[in-house]
């Protein structure tokens, strides 16, 4: 079992989750990435990002919603070809959308 | 429903009947006619854990309110002779006593010996009423309006083995309070009961205020109030109107991570959560009569034992003037309600107890107690009845097996989990940590600091506590050099669980290597004692000067791991491990 980081993180990259995780499984470049990845290896189900991220961007794999299903791609590949990646998420969220969820105020 | 004897020995009754179905339905796992799935759901309703090492098992002993007796104090011991290989059972944080790496071949005999005791694993593990636990002063305490145990054990008579319980959407986690200290910490649990007394229409009346919806782990909520006052008439029909409200809410069911009754509380609020509640009062079921009666529960032998004419006063004896017992005699002995009677407090380190050791308790209580004991969440042992002309002796007995120890409830009186010894869920070995810390605090003379509480969980889910403690630690890691893991703990202080108001520690932005942490605990020990104003409690200075003002004082060590080497080698294994950490974690049972 892994989490998955979906959707609603790009462009908020809040890092919360980040903080939060006891074991830093939660990765991201500093100027290049648009959301934060999970390392599938790494993380250890502690579930300790979920109730942190103000967007609601987090799932655990099997309760990831079905619009977001690729995003369990995403996360695992992220750490295999980053370019790949990053070019993916901008064909889903293309730059200069509005997040998926507004930050709350 | 089988009429229930209200002078059993036993709280819940042993069926043995449901042993010999255990043992049937290993046999049949064993030879693969059951899912491993079905099988675990299965075990763990009768309190058997699976453990990290695959092999063996982990078995949980309910011990309603920690209530013990001579005789269940010697079977626990006798089980830990004969079926635990480290020859110890673990007092737990909830009053239970767990075994460790027990073959799966030997639980149906291990249940049957502790049934003869009329103990039952029943129902410790598992979407159940977990074990109920109270203040272990409850029936001596000075400041109790009533004694609170018949009723708590009428509350686990009626929900253990109910229909409405046996599936919920997760555990449930029950305190009962004697009095407004609220030592059992009712706000962190999923349903805590405080003893009120409320005068209506001229009658003095017996009844709880009700809380629920409180919890830890990577989640904390204080449990607001449900009401302020439920009659105990009334106090069982309450409590499954929330239970069954609670095993309704079938969206908890969706993901395990957030299925606990806090979810739903915090989700809806407490005032909807109490519409919830009285809108279940309206059903069928709860038309008919629940009477209090059928179930409450007395200990008739927790009463003193005849004199035996032991002298009052009599020449003192060379170790009394000792400071170990001098330490000891200040620190662990409280008056009972009942004057000339003292509650004797065993500081049992980690909470392990070896077998010999659970004897020695059993005989204690025989020869200067009345055959009654309590097993308390900070892990230790309260003896009951013990007469002030057998302090010393009570002393001298337990200094022989090793629980002669002074200080309890001190900055010594360390908590910890079980950790990566045995649970599948653990990142850092807790009890090993949990020794190096009570080794680093010893000595310490100033009553403040004495005071404060240091607890240990071997990850974010706080089995040792650590959301209530002055200083409190949870289990991490971080990559160091060369990317090697470090074990490692986030740091929480300014907690709070004792004297009735219930505040969880707030974590601070260092992370420790574990090898660290009981440098760190000195530190902040030092930084408090420097800074405090006169007579300032830790949490009232974490208060004033704010979590992070901490911060900087463990700055240096916070993610510091040197060049890996055979220098630096110790930083990358964990308190009492000889190779290289390494994060391994199981899937959790908890919810299955």
């Amino acid at each position: 079992m892994t989490y998955i980081v979906t959707e609603p993180c790009i462009d908020i990259l809040d890092k919360s989750c980040i903080d939060a995780c006891p074991v830093d499984c939660i990765y991201y470049d500093e100027g290049s990435d648009r959301m934060v990845y999970i390392e599938p290896g790494e993380c250890i189900d502690c579930s300790a990002c979920v109730p942190v991220c103000p967007v609601d961007a987090i799932f655990a794999e099997d309760l990831v919603p079905d619009q977001w299903k690729e995003f369990y791609d995403i996360n695992v590949k992220w750490f295999e070809d980053k370019g790949a990646i990053r070019g993916r998420v901008n064909e889903i969220h293309p730059i200069g959308t509005p997040p998926v969820n507004p930050l709350p105020a | 429903m089988a009429v229930l004897d209200r002078h059993s020995k036993g709280i819940i009754p042993y069926l043995p009947e449901e042993v010999d179905h255990f043992e049937q339905e290993v046999k049949r796992f064993k030879a693969g006619e059951i899912e491993p799935d079905a099988f675990m759901a299965f075990r763990l309703k009768q309190g058997v854990y699976g453990q990290r090492q695959p092999d063996s098992q982990m078995i949980r002993v309910k011990i309603i309110g920690g209530i013990v007796t001579d005789e269940s104090l010697d079977a626990l011991g006798e089980v830990a002779a004969r079926y635990a290989p480290l020859n110890r059972g673990h007092v737990t944080t909830r009053e239970n006593i767990q075994y460790h790496h027990v073959p799966l071949e030997d639980m149906a005999d291990l249940m049957r010996l502790i049934g003869q005791v009329e103990l039952t694993s029943r129902e410790a593990c598992g979407n159940t009423v977990r074990n109920v636990i109270t203040c272990p002063l409850a029936g001596i305490c000075k400041t109790e309006p009533f004694d609170i145990r018949p009723y708590m054990a009428a509350y686990s008579r009626r929900f253990v083995r109910h229909e409405v319980t046996q599936a919920m959407p997760r555990k449930f986690k029950t305190a009962f309070s004697p009095c407004s200290s609220d030592c059992a910490v009712t706000s962190m649990h999923d349903l805590g009961l405080i003893a009120r007394i409320q005068e209506i229409d001229g009658v003095r009346r017996k009844g709880f205020e009700i809380r629920v919806g409180g919890g830890t782990s990577i989640m904390p909520k204080l449990a607001p109030t449900l009401y302020e006052f439920v009659p105990v008439e009334d106090m069982l029909k309450v409590c499954e109107a929330v239970l069954r409200v609670f095993n309704q809410a079938n969206e908890l069911r969706r993901d395990r991570m957030m299925a606990r009754i806090k979810v739903l509380v915090n989700r809806v609020g407490i005032n909807k959560f109490r519409e919830m509640v009285e809108e279940e009062l309206k059903q069928l079921w709860a038309q008919e009569e629940i009477n209090i009666e059928d179930y409450l529960w007395e200990d008739e032998g927790d009463v003193p034992a005849p004199d035996p004419g032991r002298p009052l006063l009599r020449r003192l004896r060379p170790g009394e003037t000792s400071s170990e017992y001098t330490r000891w005699r200040t620190s662990n002995i409280v008056e009972q309600r009942q004057f000339g009677f003292y509650g004797v407090y065993v500081k049992v380190p980690q909470g392990d107890l070896s077998s010999q050791q659970f004897h020695a308790l059993a005989d204690i209580t025989r020869r200067f107690g009345n055959r009654r004991a309590m097993l308390t969440a900070e892990q230790n042992v309260l003896l009951r009845w013990v007469r002030q002309e057998d302090l010393y002796d009570v002393w001298e007995e337990l200094d022989g097996v090793g629980l002669g120890e002074g200080g309890v409830h001190e900055i010594t009186d360390v908590t910890s989990c079980p950790g990566t010894d045995s649970c599948k869920l653990g990142i850092t070995n807790a009890m090993g940590l949990g020794r190096a810390v009570a080794a680093a605090v010893q000595g310490y003379d100033d009553p403040l600091v004495q005071a404060m509480h240091v607890k240990i969980s071997g990850c974010p889910n706080g089995c040792g506590r650590h959301h209530i403690a002055d200083i409190g630690f949870h289990g991490a890691s971080f990559k160091g050099d060369e990317a090697r893991q470090v074990p490692s703990y986030e740091v929480f202080v300014g907690g709070q669980y004792e004297g009735g108001a219930t505040q969880y520690a707030q974590r601070i932005k260092v992370k420790l290597p574990a090898k660290k942490v009981p440098e760190a605990v000195q530190r902040i020990v030092a930084y408090y004692a420097a800074e405090r104003s006169e007579s300032e409690s830790f949490k009232e200075f974490v208060d004033r000067v704010g979590p992070k003002s901490l911060e900087p004082v463990l700055a240096d060590m916070s993610r510091s791991a040197d060049k890996f080497n055979m220098d630096s080698l110790p930083l990358y294994m964990d308190w009492e491990r000889n190779v290289l950490f390494n994060v391994e974690r199981g899937e959790g049972e908890c919810a299955v």
